[in-house]
């Protein structure tokens, strides 16, 4: 026995014999139940009570795995027996608590032949709580200190139960909600097991339909995401590769702006642009005035449909093709443009036989972004979608509507996961091999040349009235907070962030009167909890992928990477679908929107860390081993203090992203966990435009503080560090090339 | 307190390691008797810094035994050996002072934090660098941050210290002065060190016993003597200290002495235990004299190429018997380009080599 097995094994006995067992109505973070009944009321009852007074018989197996690393004592840890006695412990504690999770739930007996097999059941059961899950970790650890003990990965404990840990977390949050989605996708409305009933609800006009071709119906859902889809990807990656060539390939003078502008998007909430296009081009928007006033154009309601959405996810979704086509268009070697040139070959030659080819993969990668960033868009087509059916809405009406169909969802949801995950294989698959960059590393001098004249007139003819579009959008973002009712009375007022955000003294202190105060705490705190969670485990995967071989790592990361492919509608339907219910109930709580922030964030995590990761030199981390430090200690001491700008940086995405989020989290707030965004669609369905837009500026507002405040931060330990560093990276950088 | 040694043989047991289908380290076997330094040679690829990480157990062994001292330590992952290394690019923490880096293996293996101070310190002052404590990595010379990094291998007294090619970021002056650094302190503080470079002259320089590889094989393993006089090897003979390689005809062998033939001349060599037959010989470039005079028969030649390097000249001979490359201390008469000249060879450095 040693230190960790005891360790855990403590943990373990704390979840079975001291903890609540079941999940606490009340909430993961309220403690009530310490004065209300608390050990024997079998709500709060720890397991071995509810065992032994409240008749569940069936967890009183659980100790017997819980009483088998005891047979450790005195035992060394390169004893066969030792490690087989963990993995027996641990396979069979973890398979026995899922087992009686998914068998046995709140009407007794789940299966029927069980039923039939045992009899009825007296008791039932709810969802895990903390005493489940304390005791599922110490299996989920005894399961990795045996299989580290057999050998693996030089018998890291560390190592072997941190790829455990992202396993099984990846297992039960992205996993297994997606199968959940596939077995509601093969049940009928009565939800029994049919799959005439998948074919029916696949196969439905609503979805396929080519109406649109011949007649003047509208086409089927999946159509219309794959049509708005392929022409914002394609769209999005002109304009990104525009304004990539303008900033390195042209003598334009506001380049600075152009970068500027590409920052806003991460910190805008998608359908706030929606918002601020019906301002310009609604019925009562600005332009459709003008032009009724001045010109005579009847004032129509052709934006709402696929002009509007298209329009909208132009501008959200350009800045991306942008900051992977920048990448790439600077990546190039100038000097295979020079010896381009040197070879006489003229400007346009150049650009056309060298530049452009270089750039190739770049622009596959951009597009199958833009692509997958508009099928999963939720906001958008939402706000300005009228009776274009895309199918993240869809699925959205499908659970919300009148009809409240899962199985409906289910299917829409699996048929968009289809395409985002097509999308997403084509890229790691085709793209994944190629060399984006032609970066030697050995001091490329040099500078790229400039493009033919009438390219670069193209290119400005292009990209300036971009910008000044996306200009004029956020103008009006700001500006649409502070007029009355927009398009028909313009006087100035301060009426919607009173109403959103007012306080007013009153007898006991401080109320926050505003509407808006319980949904923008709620998010600051959720988005709060989790974007370091998230930056956790994205650092914690990147070094595994980064630092650590073992079988199973090409699985393992296309596992993590995942979770980026999964629209959001398709998550939160998922969420729904699997959390409901026992052994993990969390629909309702603030701990499931923590939770679906983490995964669905954990992407950006890991490739901050990935970057950053792979410029440490690996002979820091084995200076650190041959010099007595465990692999914890590496990373504690070591590791973590190097990549402090990349943790800073995971930060302050994952905490944006929670806060911009909606497609998920429309599925998952509740009366008491509301977030600012669902709280914002919401006011867009009512018309309240005036409160919707204030609100989504205090939340860009606010996003551009927080990024400032780190960036300055960030940014003056960067220099230092690039200093302290130089001495010490450059011999390993001439190393690499002597 | 005081810097001492613990030192331990290390016994390398048929060790193979494999990184799928490329065998980076076959079959190899050796002892380093604990005190000694001992010196893996061979080209880039060959297998030495494998070799070398597998005694750190940063690599595992695919098939084999490892021994420190008595102990197996097969399966023992770095953290739990008792090796320390010196790396290629010292691998300091840039965000930890000079201080804190040599302290931080005697921290994190849970010493008093009273004694750390004083240990790190010595460790600091053995290596000349007393006093320079505070600063970081990055605001010391390249010298001086290898030898931070020598000193936190040090201070931990280690049972085996090993460097892979630590000298191969510094200048050439540099270089010859930190090589005989380490060996003082190796020999004071006796300890078992394990070397690896792939710089012949280096090799020659510092080691008690030197293992030549060549694809992921030992090729030879002796004294630097042994290797330079005696090599096992074309390979050998070739990597260490040049060689001419010219065919040879074994004419009698007479007890511990073989008649050989080069090209018409008769020379009288150790036979090394070769038979009569065809065989090679390597004759070192300095084992070759030149004379413009006409000093009857012998071997002849023509000077095809002469390249003054200030403390001797080399030539490039055409001969009967082959190009030769010739090393001639004589700088004061350099013999001009297309002279004929006649080639004698000494009796040192002209060794028989199995072919
Ligand atoms: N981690 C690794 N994965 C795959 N092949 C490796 C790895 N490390 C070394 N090799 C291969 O093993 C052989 C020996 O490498 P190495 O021991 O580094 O040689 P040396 O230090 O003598 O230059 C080389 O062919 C190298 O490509
Ligand atoms: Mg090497």
């Amino acid at each position: 026995m040693n230190r960790t097995v005891a360790l855990w094994l403590a943990v373990g006995w704390l979840g079975f014999a001291i903890l609540p067992w079941y999940a606490i109505e009340d909430g993961f973070w309220v403690f009530e139940w310490l004065l209300d009944g608390y050990p024997l009321d079998s709500d709060y009852a720890p397991g071995v009570l509810q065992a032994v007074v409240d008749d569940k018989i069936w967890l009183a197996p659980i100790s017997l795995f819980l009483l088998l690393p005891l047979g450790l004592f005195g035992r060394a840890r390169n004893d066969p027996f030792f490690a087989n006695l963990l993995l027996i412990s641990g396979i069979g504690g973890l398979a026995y608590v899922g087992l009686q999770g998914f068998t046995i739930g709140i009407d007794g007996w789940e299966f029927s032949t069980l039923e039939q097999l045992f009899g009825p059941l007296g008791q039932r059961q709810f969802g895990l709580g903390y005493g489940a899950l304390l005791t599922s970790a110490a299996f989920l650890f005894f399961l990795t200190q045996g299989i580290a003990a057999r050998g693996a990965i030089n018998g890291d404990v560390f190592v072997v139960g941190s790829i455990g840990l992202v396993i099984a977390l990846v297992g039960i949050f992205i996993l297994f909600p997606v199968i959940q989605i596939l077995l509601s996708a093969l049940k009928n409305d009565a939800g029994l097991y049919e799959p005439s009933a998948f074919v029916v609800k696949f196969f439905d006009k609503k979805i396929w339909g080519l109406g649109c071709l011949s007649s003047n119906v509208s086409c089927g859902a999946a159509w219309n995401s794959l049509f708005l889809a392929v022409t914002v990807g394609a769209g999005t990656t002109t304009l990104g590769l525009a304004f990539a060539l303008v900033v390195t390939r042209t003598r334009f003078r506001a380049k600075k702006l152009i970068r500027a502008l590409t920052v806003l998007p991460i910190i805008t909430p998608p359908f706030v642009i929606g918002l601020a296009i019906i301002l310009l081009f609604g019925r009562s928007g600005s332009v459709t005035q003008f032009a009724s006033d001045l010109l005579g154009i009847p004032a129509g309601r052709w934006i709402y449909g696929l002009p509007g959405i298209w329009f909208a996810q132009m501008l959200a979704f350009t800045p991306i093709a942008f900051l992977v086509l920048i990448g790439v268009v600077e990546g190039i070697s100038p000097s295979m443009e020079e010896a381009a040139q040197t070879l006489r070959a003229d400007r346009w030659t150049t650009f056309a036989t060298i530049s452009l080819p270089l750039m190739r993969p770049g622009l596959a990668n951009a597009f199958l972004l833009g692509f997958i960033e508009s099928m999963a868009d939720f906001g958008n087509p939402l706000v300005l979608g009228g009776n274009y059916d895309v199918l993240s809405t869809e699925i959205f009406f499908a659970i919300v509507g009148a009809q409240n169909d899962q199985g409906r969802a289910a299917v829409l949801a699996l048929v968009l996961l289809g395409f985002t995950l097509s999308a997403f294989y084509a890229q790691r698959r085709w793209l994944g091999k190629k060399s984006y960059t032609t970066v030697t590393g050995k001091g490329d001098s040099g500078a790229h040349p400039y493009l033919p004249k009438r390219l670069t007139w193209l290119v400005y003819g292009t990209a300036v009235p971009w910008a000044v579009l996306t200009v004029v959008i956020y103008v009006m973002i700001v500006f649409g907070g502070f007029v009355e009712t927009w398009g028909r009375d313009h006087s100035l007022t301060l009426r919607h962030y009173i109403s959103a955000f007012s306080i007013s003294s009153g007898d006991g202190g401080l109320l926050w009167t505003g509407s808006a105060w319980n949904s923008f705490g709620t998010t600051m705190i959720i988005a709060g909890v989790s974007a370091p969670l998230t930056a956790a485990i994205g650092l914690v995967t990147a070094y595994l992928l980064v630092r650590q071989r073992f079988a199973g790592k090409n699985a393992f990361e296309f596992g993590t990477m995942l979770s980026f492919a999964i629209p959001g509608t398709v998550i939160g339907v998922s969420y729904v679908l699997a959390f409901n219910i026992p052994p993990i109930e969390l629909t309702g709580t603030g701990v499931i929107l923590v939770i679906c922030f983490i995964f669905r964030n954990m992407p950006v995590g890991v490739r901050a860390g990935i970057a950053s990761m792979s410029q440490l030199d690996k002979s820091l981390d084995e200076a650190s081993l041959t010099l007595g430090a465990t692999s914890f200690m590496t990373v504690r001491k070591v590791i973590l203090p190097l990549l402090r700008p990349a943790i800073v940086a995971a930060l302050v995405y994952s905490f944006v992203r929670a806060i911009t989020a909606i497609s998920a989290v429309i599925f998952l707030v509740s009366a008491n966990y509301d977030m600012a965004t669902s709280y914002i669609i919401g006011r867009v369905e009512n018309n309240d435009y005036g409160l919707a837009i204030a609100y989504s500026s205090v939340l860009i507002l606010v996003m551009l503080a927080a990024i400032s405040l780190v960036q300055l931060a960030v940014g003056e330990r960067r220099i230092k560090r690039r200093s302290e560093n130089s001495g010490v990276k450059m011999p390993a950088a001439e190393s690499k090339t002597a | 307190m005081k810097i001492a040694s613990k030192a331990a043989s290390v016994s390398f047991d048929a060790v193979t390691k494999a990184f799928g289908a490329v065998v980076a380290v076959d079959q190899v076997s050796f002892r380093v008797e604990a005190g000694s330094l001992v010196t893996l040679l061979g080209p880039s690829g060959c297998g030495k810094t494998t070799t070398l990480r597998m005694i750190a157990g940063l690599e595992m062994a695919s098939n084999g035994r490892i021994l420190i001292g008595d102990q197996d330590v097969t399966s023992l992952p770095a953290t739990d050996r008792d090796v320390s290394m010196v790396f290629q690019s010292y691998a300091l923490f840039p965000h930890m002072t000079v201080l804190e880096n040599v302290s931080y293996g005697l921290r994190v293996s849970g010493m008093a934090k009273s004694e750390v101070g004083g240990r790190a310190e010595d460790g600091l002052a053995l290596v000349g660098l007393k006093g320079y404590g505070d600063r970081l990595p990055s605001e010391l010379s390249g010298g001086q941050q290898q030898r931070v990094a020598v000193a936190r291998a040090l201070v931990l007294e280690p049972q085996v210290l090993l460097f892979d090619e630590p000298l191969s970021n510094l200048d050439a002056k540099l270089r010859r002065r930190v090589r005989e650094e380490i060996r003082e302190i190796q020999q004071n503080l006796g300890l078992t060190s394990v070397y690896v470079t792939h710089d012949q002259e280096e090799a020659l320089a510092v080691s008690d016993r030197i293992i030549v590889m060549n694809q992921a094989r030992i090729a030879q393993e002796g004294s630097p003597r042994e290797l330079y006089d005696e090599p096992a090897d074309l390979f050998v003979a070739d990597f260490i200290g040049d060689a001419n390689l010219v065919d040879a005809e074994i004419l009698a062998v007479d007890g511990p002495d073989a008649e050989v033939t080069i090209g018409g001349i008769e020379l009288k060599l150790p036979a090394r235990g070769m038979e009569r037959g065809p065989a090679r010989i390597a004759i070192r470039p300095q084992a070759i004299g030149l004379a413009v005079q006409d000093s009857g028969d012998g071997l002849r030649g023509v000077v095809r190429k002469a390249t003054y390097l200030g403390s001797h000249i080399e030539y490039s001979v055409e001969t009967p018997i082959g190009e030769l490359f010739v090393i001639d201390g004589g700088v004061v008469q350099p013999i001009p380009r297309e002279s004929d000249v006649s080639v004698r060879l000494s009796h040192q450095g002209v060794t028989l080599i199995r072919s």
